[in-house]
């Protein structure tokens, strides 16, 4: 059997595109169940935010040292890990972080309700920057999400923890399920 | 002379990285002049600021905005026009991104009094830049994170000096880097 390169050539481009796909099926799988834990950590950290005000400053803290161990953990451990551990990654979001502080705690004059829409909005932000080379999962997450934040920012009142315990957290389960089975 | 498979197969690798080298050095220039000339918006910007009287101050930079945005699609028509140069969707769009990001926070959510604002936009865009820089060089992640805090401390310690302070750091900062750019 033999085939003219015009046909070696389709074969090959035909296998970068498979290689390609099933990297970006890997990514959303690690991605997704990242999701997923993060999504439940905040809907659970906005529903107690709901329920004690009060406590919402140790809330955060305790949802963040927790989010950030069991994310470690997943990422070791799980099937879908990069060999290399991504630094490129690691030090965006330490940027994404700083940006963060200086605003929330250094410079920005946020009462609470800024507070509760000003960190997802920035790591949705994130996400729609992601989106741009990762696939537009990401960005059509990050956009939407942060389209209905700042609907209920505008106009939920009284209820925007329970409003962003549905529409973050709920939106960030939602969007890993979908991703795992991309 | 002959030359193998091998070897053809390194020679065309070697000019394909020369082609790519080119493109981003092009590239490179035509951000750098884009960069420059907003760094002079800038500069101009701040310094209206300190020379009008406050209540003008968002008028000022109404009028610097209007004049970069006009004079920076007459930079990147010109440079595709006269070079075939195509500037990357994903470039736009991310400027998009900042751009709408920023608007949300200092127009929309934020209670950002005068200094406040002085100091959001030019940290936001430098921002974009360290991130930037972990893919496209050091030199970018420095420039990002030198500058913000020298605009960090400038926010603390320069009292009624802040836009003078910013107009040198900012703006000044922008000029270098855009030469930085157009030599590298």
């Amino acid at each position: 059997m033999t085939i003219s390169p015009n046909e070696a050539g389709a074969i090959l481009a035909e296998v970068d595109s498979i290689v390609a796909k099933v990297k970006q099926s890997r990514r959303y799988r690690l991605t997704g169940g990242l999701l997923i834990l993060w999504g439940a950590i905040v809907a659970a950290a906005d529903l107690i935010c709901f329920l004690w005000p009060r406590a919402s400053v140790w809330t955060w803290v305790a949802a963040n040292a927790l989010g950030a161990a069991a994310s470690f953990a997943m990422f070791r451990g799980g099937p879908d890990v990069p060999r290399r551990i991504p630094w490129r990654f690691l030090a965006a979001f330490a940027l994404f972080v700083a940006f963060g502080l200086l605003w929330s705690v250094g410079f920005g004059r946020f009462g609470p309700r800024e507070l509760d829409a000003f960190w997802p909005t920035l790591f949705l932000f994130g996400y729609a920057i992601a989106g741009l080379w990762f696939g537009a999962a990401f960005a059509a997450l990050g956009l939407t999400l942060s389209a209905l934040i700042l609907a209920g920012y505008l106009w939920s009142g009284e209820w925007l923890n329970l409003w962003l315990a549905a529409v973050n957290g709920g939106g960030f389960v939602l969007c890993g399920l979908w991703m795992r089975r991309a | 002379m002959t030359i193998n498979r091998n070897e053809a197969g390194a020679m065309l690798a070697d000019v394909d990285a020369i082609v790519a080298r080119v493109k981003q050095s092009r590239l490179y220039r035509r951000i750098g002049e884009v960069t420059i000339l907003w760094g002079v918006v800038i500069v101009c910007g701040h310094l209206l600021s300190v020379a009008a009287a406050p209540r003008w101050s968002p008028w000022d930079w109404r009028a610097a905005d209007v004049f970069g945005v006009v004079a920076t699609i007459v930079l990147v028509a010109r440079g595709r026009w006269s070079q075939g140069l195509r500037i990357p969707l994903r470039v736009l769009a991310i400027f998009a991104l900042f751009f709408g990001f920023g608007l949300l926070w200092s127009a929309l959510l934020g209670r950002f009094g005068p200094r406040e604002l002085d100091a959001f936009w030019p940290t936001l865009v430098l921002f974009g830049y360290a991130l930037a820089g972990l893919w496209l060089g050091a030199v970018f992640a420095a420039l990002g994170l030198g500058l913000s805090a020298l605009i960090v401390a400038g926010y603390f310690w320069s009292g009624e000096w802040f836009n003078l302070w910013l107009a040198v750091v900012n703006g000044g900062g922008f000029i270098l880097c855009g030469l930085w750019m157009r030599r590298a």
